[in-house]
């Protein structure tokens, strides 16, 4: 039913927003402080989280301000986890599950590529996964049901499928104050992200 | 007698009044017996504490039996009450007479004449004389008039009084004394033997009612009122009659888009008083009292409580529809998926409510489901569209076609959210967009009809739609959003 899946994500962001919400003890509003400081400080970068899918800000890390984490980033590096559900709404449906991967993996890093070159960042470097869940013989057996596969049965089948790529990193580089700043995105596990940046100049950075 | 045994005398005596002072002051205070607020003590200790003391403890309303035996312990004895105004019935007044011989230092008959309510037995008014045997020429007879001129014995007639409400500051004074949390009602009707209310009564006897505090003053919660009006003996202007109402309902009259509990009295020499208490929808909290004595009314702020359920989530207290007086106050609490029963209540009631509360409710209802749980939200971080979407998902997870039919709907949103372009389009995506499988549908129909009768919020939806195209436009066509985005799109094409 589309009202139990709604009802699952609407649970489910709840449960993951109460997570995130769980280690910290200030209140509501502080916490809004603790992450505005901490994204004012990544070199000016104004930050949008994609319409879809659903992601939140797991935590945040620059040497001056932190959310959610009790690290503080060592001066010049800055760090931003992001966390989301596998979904990009209902369309996402008709797809198979390996196919919505990508398409969840290709959406985010569409919105992320965009925001980094809008804030003049380069793209140098792009590497992709592959969103094709291929099973090792163990598996397959217990796929198929059967105790022993033939060296030579059709347990090739799937491993021989094309790959669906999807961004798993991509690497961007800007000139700020004479210094070259780095800026890796990174798909770190099934739906989280992670946002690094080095070489920033030390002390909280100027706005663009 | 030695001249000693005098001067022991004369000492003993002198310091008679000394020793009786400190055993009085030993002796725990209790409040007079037939007294239940010392504070009325204050307020009568100018009157006369004869005839059984009846003008410090009587007040309009008072039970016959408890007059009778108030009289009784003073030695009265008290008569079956005799119509006065013909014939049996409910709607009759019958005298009760309390009768007392006392002979010194001159032999007379005491009465007190109670008025008393045939259908309640309750005491509408007294009086109460003194007579002395032969005529009014006869020695006996001026020898009273003697003592009476000074005051040596009762006087010959005394029209009871008690408490008397003269001032409409009285009266807000008495019953924002009432509404008081801590006050003596709450704390020390039950048991007033304690240190702290034997302390506490102490210090009404010797000061009355507290004054009126500034600002506004601390009441209880709507559900408290009645009771709390009803110990000085306010009554609920309306009954309540067995009806198929909630129990926790409540009778209000609406006025001025506010809800009001209404509350009526009297005293002894006939004043007739009014209380009237609002309550904001928003728990039910009283904040406001006006006191209204005759032509005079005194407006008084308070700083009520709100009725919360067990989980600390509040209620909201909304009047039904209708001209009737007095109308029933039903309490919703927000929709809650985890009790789905919160939605068949809201839908129940929402649209069976006063039109000038409505949208009020739908608005705290739509901010509920929709409110920004997390700081993202809080700094702006997701595109309008996100949240359009998302507070649409909200509306229908909130089962909003229960509680808010859409053409109501509509005109509702429209007024409610005026200044919040993005809510509007959100219930517009809500109700004309099907949850349908495997690919939802937008009413083209319904569609036309938000662009027509919203343009502005039409416009936001549409130019995030078509930025988010732009943005998406290198994926797959047959990426979801890509085909999310331009179902989207084409919705307005087709207008």
């Amino acid at each position: 039913m589309k009202t139990n899946h709604h009802l699952r994500l609407f649970l489910k962001r709840f449960t993951w927003s109460a997570m995130l919400m769980l280690p910290a003890i200030a209140s509501a509003d502080a916490r809004t402080d603790q992450l505005k400081r901490c994204l004012q400080d990544f070199g000016g970068i104004e930050w949008m989280l994609p319409y879809q899918p659903p992601i939140h800000i797991r935590s945040c890390a620059s040497p001056a301000a932190s959310y959610d984490t009790s690290d503080k980033a060592a001066d010049g590096r800055r760090s931003l986890e992001l966390i989301g559900e596998l979904t990009l709404g209902a369309d996402t449906d008709r797809l198979s599950s390996d196919n919505a991967y990508a398409a969840i993996q290709n959406a985010t890093f569409t919105h992320f590529d965009a925001l980094f070159r809008r804030q003049g960042y380069r793209r140098t470097a792009l590497e992709h996964g592959d969103a094709r869940t291929r099973y090792d013989m163990n598996t397959l057996r217990m796929l198929h049901g059967m105790s022993a596969l033939p060296e030579n049965a059709n347990q090739g089948t799937r491993q021989e499928l094309p790959p669906i790529p999807f961004v798993n990193l991509a690497r961007y580089v800007r000139t700020l104050a004479d210094r070259d700043v780095t800026l890796t995105y990174k798909a770190d596990m099934r739906n989280t992200w992670r946002i690094t940046l080095e070489g920033l100049p030390p002390g909280p950075a100027a706005a663009r | 007698m030695s001249r000693r045994r005098v001067g022991f005398l004369l000492l003993a005596l002198a310091a008679l009044p000394a020793v009786l002072y400190v055993a009085r002051s030993a002796i725990p205070d209790a409040p007079p017996p037939g007294i239940v607020d010392p504070a009325i003590t204050f307020h009568t200790r100018t009157h006369d504490s004869r005839y059984g003391g009846i003008d410090h403890w009587a007040y309009y309303g008072m039970k016959a039996e408890a007059v009778a035996e108030r009289l009784r312990e003073d030695g009265y004895v008290c008569v079956l009450p005799r119509s006065s105004a013909g014939g049996e019935g409910p709607s009759s007044v019958h005298d009760m007479v309390c009768e007392k011989q006392v002979h010194w230092p001159l032999s007379r008959t005491l009465s007190v004449r109670a008025r008393i309510d045939g259908m309640r037995g309750r005491l509408l008014g007294a009086s109460a004389t003194s007579e002395v045997a032969g005529g009014e020429q006869s020695i006996r007879k001026r020898i009273a008039d003697f003592l009476r001129k000074r005051g040596w014995i009762e006087p010959g007639q005394l029209q009871v009084t008690g408490f008397e409400v003269d001032t409409v500051d009285t009266l807000a004074r008495l019953a924002a004394d009432a509404l008081a949390p801590n006050g003596w009602h709450r704390s020390c009707d039950e048991d007033r033997s304690t240190p702290a209310c034997t302390a506490y009564a102490r210090q009404r006897r010797g000061s009355g009612l507290p004054p009126l505090p500034q600002g506004a003053i601390a009441a209880g919660g709507a559900m408290a009122i009645a009771s709390a009006m009803e110990r000085v003996r306010l009554l609920p202007s309306v009954s309540r009659t067995a009806n198929n109402l909630p129990e926790d309902s409540l009778l209000v009259r609406v006025a001025d888009q506010k809800m009001w509990l209404d509350f009526v009295g009297r005293d002894l020499t006939g004043h007739a008083l009014t209380v009237s208490v609002a309550l904001d929808s928003e728990g039910g909290t009283p904040v406001q009292l006006v006191a209204t004595l005759g032509t005079e009314s005194k407006a008084v702020p308070l700083a009520g409580t709100p009725r919360r359920t067990n989980s600390g989530a509040l209620f909201y207290l909304v009047p039904e529809a209708g001209t009737q007086h007095p109308r029933a106050g039903r309490w919703l609490t927000m929709p809650n998926e985890r009790y789905p029963g919160t939605f068949t209540r809201l839908a129940e009631v929402l649209p069976n409510t006063d039109p000038t509360f409505i949208p009020g409710m739908v608005k705290t209802v739509i901010a509920h489901m929709a409110q920004a749980d997390g700081p993202e939200e809080r700094l702006g971080l997701y595109p309008a569209l996100h949240l359009i979407e998302q507070r649409a998902n909200a509306l229908r997870l909130a089962h909003a076609e229960l509680w808010l039919p859409r053409d109501q709907g509509n005109r509702l949103i429209k007024q409610a959210f005026q200044d919040d372009p993005a809510t509007r389009a959100a219930w517009a995506l809500a109700t004309c967009e099907s949850a349908a499988k495997p690919t939802p549908v937008i009413d083209t129909n319904c569609w036309l009809r938000f662009v027509i009768a919203d343009p502005d919020a039409a416009a936001l939806v549409h130019s995030e739609v078509g930025a988010l195209q732009l943005l998406y436009a290198e994926l797959a066509p047959t990426h979801p959003l890509r085909v999310r985005l331009n179902r989207l799109n084409d919705a307005f094409l087709r207008d």
